[in-house]
């Protein structure tokens, strides 16, 4: 703990440590794609690594204020990477469209720190965490509103349902590379926040008010990908669906913390994988891409390319979370867990959801395996360290659904080490209250 | 009294503004510069909050605070201006309803 801003434990250290292994393999993968699209600009390791170094930090942070300063060194660092490729002006909309929402939505958790510390003085998580327990009545209504309004800038940074429509644009537009970024390691790093130090204070807020989050995510997730035709914006929408599978075991309770990591980790990998064939150098008779872009570009895969299309296969059933690949263990337990704590109509919702996401997952499938080619194109030669940890990741997740025990049991245990600093309160108070 | 009074008034008034500002950035979509004052006059307002606690509260810590958040929205307007220098460039326009090449909605079309 530094001056009560920063708490490092045992949670933190897991969470970082597993964020710079995934940034690893991103910026390995982002590196070598570079190249052979034809984007090189020096400033990507080092402004990735800023928005790594305020990932890193948000997850340790206890305090508002240093958890202001993290997020905004995080999207700063991402606005000029989605600006990047600043001759593309789609490139250039999705930079600025990110940043007028961040900035907004920044603006709004600003403002709800202000309206906190106006309340009460403090801005330290565990301190107004005792506060609201041991003055046991409903917060007052400036309170409430700021810890509302921090939260909601923090679902946004998450591309939570009603608060996702800055997504699909900003997904589509920025370089590839950069959305697989994009895509994965904020919401590790929130998550992490999340969990570590405001849940304690939303949960005795608001309850279980996450799970009308879940739900309206996993509907958007489920309908808005019907309709699309460009990849990289039906990913984009697939993803609110999937933050909201990960937001449901965050309204069940503190023992289902192990689905969301179990679940998280398994979407990182498939994620991974499938980016790594999003960015495989993809061409027609006559024209050259840096990577597939519509889903008919997929026709005749399986004869051009079965390799990939076996790949595309594992990536899309473990998004769709069917058996025989991963994706259906980290379903399986989110299920499982929001079963136990009563939340049938969530549950009813996410099945319906997993149904109709299967279908636009399977989509793509059979314009590659069934549909009858007009035209076609091929893949090109890979990078070779894409090419490694495509097949690793693809590897991991066939293995996975029959071997899970060590992934579970670390989720267990990065629960368990969440939810340490509860108890130690209960037990700290018990003490504080003895002498009265 | 005075307290509750000199308190009211002093949350009135940066809430006024930061609304003004919210508002600005969701009505007013014309001028990318102009959402930019609106954004920073939002950040302000939530400055103005800090510091007015800071002296309500007799707490040093607000205006510590408002130290940070002007710096990160110092930083905040540079992004911006390049950004708009950056648009202004390859479009020759910085009017914010042009800016929907990826809509892929009826919108798009319509116009």
């Amino acid at each position: 703990m530094a001056g009560g801003v920063f708490l490092r434990d045992g949670y933190s250290i897991q969470m970082e440590s597993l964020l710079w292994i995934f940034a690893t393999a991103v910026l390995a993968m982002s590196l070598s794609w570079q190249t052979p699209a034809g984007i090189v600009s020096p400033e990507f390791v080092s402004l990735t690594l800023l928005a790594l170094l305020g990932q890193h930090l948000l997850i340790s942070a206890t305090d508002l204020m240093a958890m202001y300063v993290c997020l905004e060194l995080q999207s700063f660092a991402i606005v000029v990477l989605c600006s990047m490729d600043y001759r593309s002006a789609y490139s250039l909309e999705a930079g600025i469209k990110y940043f007028l929402l961040s900035a907004f939505s920044s603006c709004l958790l600003l403002l709800g720190i202000g309206l906190i510390y106006w309340e009460t003085g403090l801005t330290q998580c565990h301190h107004l965490v005792e506060l609201l327990r041991t003055t046991s009545g409903e917060p007052s209504a400036g309170l409430w509103l700021g810890i509302w309004l921090v939260s909601m800038g923090l679902l946004w940074k998450l591309s939570a349902a009603p608060l996702h429509l800055w997504v699909a644009d900003v997904y589509m537009g920025a370089v590839s590379c950069v959305t697989l970024f994009l895509s994965t390691l904020p919401k590790i790093a929130l998550l992490g926040f999340w969990v570590h130090t405001w849940h304690p204070l939303w949960q005795s807020t608001f309850g279980s008010g996450l799970a009308v989050f879940s739900a309206l995510s996993l509907m958007v997730g489920a309908l808005a990908p019907m309709a699309q035709t460009h990849l990289k914006r039906l990913l984009a929408l697939s993803s609110v669906g999937h933050m909201g599978f990960l937001l449901m075991p965050l309204s069940a309770g503190h023992e289902a913390f192990a689905a969301l990591w179990t679940y998280l980790a398994i979407y990182l990998v498939t994620n991974l994988a499938m980016w790594g064939l999003l960015m495989w150098p993809f061409g027609r008779p006559g024209q050259s891409f840096a990577g597939p872009q519509y889903i008919w570009d997929f026709s005749a895969l399986n004869q051009t390319s079965p390799a990939a299309a076996t790949a595309w296969t594992g990536a899309l059933l473990s998004l769709a979370g069917l058996p025989p690949v991963a994706g259906f263990l980290g379903k399986l337990g989110l299920f499982w867990w929001a079963l136990n704590s009563h939340l049938y109509s969530l549950v009813g919702i996410a099945l319906v959801a997993t149904l109709l996401s299967t279908v636009y997952y399977l989509r793509v499938l059979k314009v590659a395996y069934v549909e009858n080619p007009e035209n076609w194109g091929s893949y090109g030669e890979i990078p070779p360290v894409s090419a490694y940890l495509v097949a690793l990741s693809w590897g991991f997740l066939v293995v996975l659904l029959w071997h899970g025990a060590p992934l579970v049991l670390f989720s267990h245990w990065l629960a368990l080490a969440s939810s340490v600093f509860q108890p130690f309160n209960e037990i700290r108070r018990c003490f504080m209250r003895g002498p009265l | 009294m005075s307290v509750f009074f000199f308190k009211g008034v002093a949350l009135f008034t940066p809430l006024v503004l930061f609304v003004m500002g919210a508002m600005g950035t969701f009505l007013n979509r014309r001028n990318l510069i102009i959402m930019l004052l609106c954004i920073e006059l939002m950040l302000l307002a939530a400055n103005l909050v800090f510091l007015t606690a800071s002296v309500a509260l007799d707490d040093i810590n607000g205006q510590l605070l408002a130290l940070w958040v002007m710096t990160a929205a110092a930083a905040e307007t540079a992004l911006g201006l390049a950004l708009c220098v950056l648009h202004y460039r390859l479009r020759a326009t910085l009017d914010v309803e042009l800016i929907n090449l990826m809509k892929g909605s009826q919108q798009n079309h319509a116009s």
